[in-house]
């Protein structure tokens, strides 16, 4: 049944790459957003992180952590002056100073963390009004007590439960390393804290009901996919580091499955696994160096990718939406120096979006890239197509 | 000195009438003589004078008195017609006073000695009536005789007044004074102190009338000394005179002409020559002392820190340190002579030894305890060492690195000698307390969901202290992490710490990908290895035509799962390799 499954998806994948139709559509006709903007007025860190969340077809909204260490929640407007798309920024929400280690929307609004300037943890709840909901920080004397003695926190990711938030990240515990998993409550107290392994780094965290919970745990040697609740007794373990694969540290939990992207040996690839029959599917993505990618799953059942393609001393962007084999389009930028992926999100028949960053003179700056659902660009001189 | 009056009268040349002289009239006159005129004319009176009743017929119109005289005066008018004599007399009586002459004969001051200074008055009065008289400065009239007797002290001075009054003829009175004197004659006298042949002569002035100008000339055997300083009472010589007497003629010069002399005999006494011998000039204190002893019993040692023992003999300790410190030894004879010998020695201060860093108390294996002496030269430091009284370890520097690997009982000794040879010795001691007894399992893996218990049984008089806060002896985890116990011993505080690992079990885990594809990129050969077998393994290119090597476009792995594919005849580019239900691959020829 297995396999007539992978057939029927296999032959469907096949004849949709034969019968679709890749000529860019008329965007006089339709008029969809497109356009790659490098927002110069708006210096960032070199590594500046958080997630693009899509208020409206015209408004998105980052946090952001500029030069100065000011790490500002902004919100982003395209606009359409003269058939000329361009961007306007408002800042939001002045959160504080330090380094922002992640940010996403929450049911009640928005939860930002970050190191701040003195090395402190701090998680901040943001309420729909963008407005400071509560503030939490010093985990460090939570950690002490419930279960050993560290000297600092970091998280990297964190997944929303019924009753709080998971935090993804790293224990420094008596002069080493221990990935690990810190569990908050809706007012953001710490409740209780788990550890995994010396030297490991817990990158993403995917809650699945109240106390269950996927983990995507890095380490040098390699990386693992974590199955576990509260108390251990779901424990598993899956091991995913064959040939030295790296996740870039995305996990999207839809249904049975469980789709992670990564890097490896310089190849984009997502791994969709099947929970129920604990197996697990490879698709790479024929753009080749890759040394940054992300990848989300679309409404339309196929992933999309972003990435960042080397080439001499250049970097591009590239956008793709994959199909059972092979990328269905592939769009590429190489008008910027681009660095990192920041992160890219699905507007719904109304394309993607897709925040990275660009170097220039060693100041970055953001930059924001919508493509239209079919790929289509816009007749630019510094894309094109990366088939 | 021969001091003459002559008082001469203005009245030279004087004339009188005869008829004008009165009986007993006094004439002032300032010359010895006096000559009278005849009153009478002469050209009709031939006159003669009777002086002494004698007629100087030679004298006839005038007479030379020269004394108080009664003159005549015989006028005889002659007529020629008549030749008849007419003949008058006339008497004088002259009371002639002549000024007198004084002339005083004072002597030149000569040195005083005893005798009266006689004032002679060699005046001529002129036979005067009028007496003179001499006055001392009291008032009082000194009897005269034509000298005064005048009794001067030595080097004094008196005032003589004189007083001739005439109050006839006034300016014959004469009222002076006259200074008589003597110089000061000085008066030798000398005594000596006794005096040993390694002092100097001290001559003691007590000579007198003496001025400020007094000269003091000595003879010694023929060697002449001068002293002019009236300050000094006593004098010295600065040469020393072997024993023996000695006759030193002394004179005293008033620088006046008055001298007096002065003979002093005096006596130097033999002196008892005495020495000791040091065996050492630098010492250090508190360490080094010596037995002294002089060439000649009898004396005294004296000095800092010197006991004298009597018989010339002393011991010498020194406690305290300083340069040039003498040391003496002193005899005094029968004569009472002295003679000291001297010696001058440098005693340093001993070094200060100070071991820096050396607690009293320390824990096995503590941090290794870096012990330094506060001096400086390298091979003059030595450590000893014991450990519970035996032999522990030795070396020679300034520095020890106290390793603290064994607890007991340690006794470091530092010796130490300076560059004067001063050595000092510190005995330090210190005390290495075990440590408790602790020992953790170094790694114990769980299974995710276990709980432990872990930590030693609880000692008496130990603390515990895990790095979660807990201060049982043992606690109960069930999370991965590096659990550290500290035990510390409640009376010596010492403290020991182990770490237990704790992990979870690695190999429960599930694989869920097993493949590895390489070299990738390749130019030829691609080596798959899924782990076990695989079949309808496929390449496309990104046409998604298939792609055939050596006949097949479907491919099998061993039963090894192995499965390696050549692809060097195919074009550059990506190619997708097709695993059934293990996924899609980018393979890359280059």
């Amino acid at each position: 049944m297995r396999n007539i499954k992978i057939i029927i998806f296999f032959l469907s994948s096949i004849c949709f790459l034969f019968s679709c139709d890749l000529d860019r559509v008329n965007l006089d006709e339709v008029f969809l957003p497109n356009y790659s903007i490098t927002l110069g007025s708006l210096q960032v860190a070199e590594n500046t992180i958080s997630d693009i969340i899509v208020l409206s077809d015209t408004e998105y909204l980052m946090a952001v952590e500029r030069n100065s260490s000011q790490i500002d929640l902004i919100k982003f407007t395209q606009i359409s002056v003269d058939d000329t798309w361009d961007i306007e920024t408002e800042n939001l929400l002045n959160i504080g100073e330090g380094s922002i280690r992640f940010f996403d929307s929450i049911p009640s609004g928005f939860l930002i963390g970050f190191q701040d300037v003195n090395n402190e943890f701090t998680i901040i709840k943001i309420n729909s009004n963008f407005e400071i909901e509560n503030t939490a920080s010093s985990f460090e004397s939570f950690v002490d007590t419930f279960y050993n003695s560290s000297e600092g926190l970091d998280f990297y990711n964190f997944s929303v439960t019924d009753e709080g938030y998971h935090l993804a990240g790293r224990v420094s515990s008596q002069g080493t390393n221990f990935s690990c998993l810190l569990n908050v409550n809706l007012e953001l107290e710490p409740q209780w804290f788990k550890t995994y392994f010396e030297k490991g780094v817990i990158q993403d965290v995917s809650s699945i009901g109240i106390d269950s919970f996927y983990l995507v745990h890095n380490s040098p040697v390699g990386a693992d996919l974590i199955l576990d609740n509260i108390d251990g007794t779901a424990y598993k373990k899956f091991d995913l580091s064959i040939n030295e694969l790296f996740f870039g540290g995305e996990s999207i939990v839809s249904n049975d499955k469980l789709f992670l992207s990564g890097i490896d040996d310089n190849v984009a690839r997502t791994i969709e696994i099947n929970i129920d029959n604990q197996s697990a599917f490879i698709n790479e993505i024929e753009i080749y160096p890759v040394n940054d990618f992300r990848a989300i799953f679309i409404t339309r059942d196929n992933i999309l990718g972003a990435g960042i393609q080397p080439e001499n001393t250049d970097n591009y962007l590239f956008t793709s939406e994959l199909g059972p084999i092979g990328s269905i389009w592939c769009n590429r930028y190489i008008d910027s120096k681009f660095q990192r992926i920041i992160d890219l999100e699905e507007l719904p028949e109304r394309g993607i979006v897709v925040a990275s960053t660009i170097e220039n003179e060693n100041n970055y700056f953001i930059n924001i890239t919508r493509v239209d659902e079919e790929g289509a660009t816009i007749n630019n001189q510094f894309s094109e197509n990366c088939l | 000195m021969r001091l003459t009056f002559l008082i001469i009268l203005m009245f030279s040349g004087f004339s009188i009438s005869a008829q004008d002289i009165q009986l007993d009239t006094i004439i002032c006159g300032d010359d010895s003589t006096f000559i009278f005129y005849a009153p009478r004319d002469t050209a009709i009176y031939k006159s003669e004078w009777l002086v002494n009743m004698s007629v100087d017929t030679l004298l006839q119109h005038s007479v030379e008195v020269r004394n108080n005289d009664t003159i005549y005066l015989i006028s005889t008018l002659f007529d020629e017609e008549s030749m008849s004599h007419d003949t008058i007399f006339d008497t004088y009586y002259i009371d002639l006073r002549l000024k007198p002459e004084f002339d005083f004969i004072i002597p030149d001051p000569i040195c005083y000695n005893g005798d009266s200074i006689i004032l002679i008055d060699n005046s001529n009065y002129f036979d005067s009536e009028i007496t003179p008289t001499f006055t001392d400065e009291t008032g009082s009239e000194l009897p005269y005789n034509d000298t005064l007797s005048l009794l001067v002290e030595n080097g004094d001075s008196i005032t003589v007044k004189y007083v001739y009054p005439d109050y006839d003829c006034l300016h014959h009175s004469l009222d002076t004074m006259f200074a008589i004197k003597t110089l000061l004659q000085p008066t030798a006298l000398f005594e000596s102190e006794m005096t040993c042949e390694n002092e100097f002569l001290t001559i003691i002035n007590k000579s007198e009338y003496i001025n400020e100008q007094t000269q003091y000339n000595f003879e010694i055997m023929g060697e002449a000394y001068m002293h002019t300083n009236n300050d000094d009472i006593n004098f010295t010589f600065l040469e020393s005179l072997t024993e023996g007497s000695y006759s030193i003629s002394a004179i005293v010069d008033n620088s006046n002409s008055c001298i007096d002399n002065s003979t002093i005999s005096v006596d130097i006494k033999e002196v008892t020559y005495v020495s000791f011998y040091l065996p050492m000039n630098e010492y250090c204190v508190n360490q080094d002392s010596d037995t002294i002893k002089a060439d000649k019993p009898g004396g005294t040692f004296s000095g800092l820190d010197i006991k004298d023992l009597g018989e010339g003999m002393a011991f010498y300790k020194p406690m305290q340190a300083g340069n040039n410190i003498t040391i003496s030894y002193s005899l005094t004879n029968q004569f009472q002579c002295t003679d000291t010998d001297q010696q001058q020695i440098t005693v340093h201060d001993r070094p200060e030894l100070e071991l820096s860093t050396l607690m009293s108390e320390y824990c096995e294996l503590d941090p290794d305890v870096f012990l330094t002496i506060n001096q400086n030269i390298e091979n003059k430091s030595t450590y000893n060492i014991t450990l519970d009284g035996q032999p522990y370890d030795s070396s020679v520097g300034l520095d020890y690195i106290f390793i603290l690997d064994n607890h007991g009982s340690y006794e470091f000794t530092n010796l130490y000698e300076d560059e004067n040879g001063c050595r000092d010795t510190l005995i330090s001691t210190t005390i290495v307390h075990p440590l408790p007894v602790l020992e953790l399992d170094s790694i114990i893996t769980i299974t995710p969901g276990d709980l432990i218990k872990i930590g030693p049984s609880g000692m008496p008089a130990i603390d515990y202290l895990w790095s979660n806060g807990s201060v049982e002896n043992s606690i109960e985890v069930d999370q991965p992490g590096l659990y550290s116990l500290s035990a510390q011993n409640i009376f010596t505080m010492c403290e020991i710490t182990d770490t237990i690992r704790i992990e979870y079990d690695d190999d429960i885990e599930t694989k869920l990908i097993e493949i590895s594809i390489h070299p990738n990129p390749t130019s030829d050969l691609l080596e798959i290895n899924l782990g076990q077998t695989f079949t309808g393994i496929r390449m496309l290119d990104v046409n998604g035509n298939a792609i055939n090597l050596n006949g097949l476009s479907i491919f099998s792995t061993d039963i090894n799962g192995l499965l390696i594919l050549d692809i060097s005849n195919q074009s550059l580019g990506y190619y997708y390799l097709i695993i059934p239900n293990i996924g899609n691959f980018i393979i890359v020829k280059i």
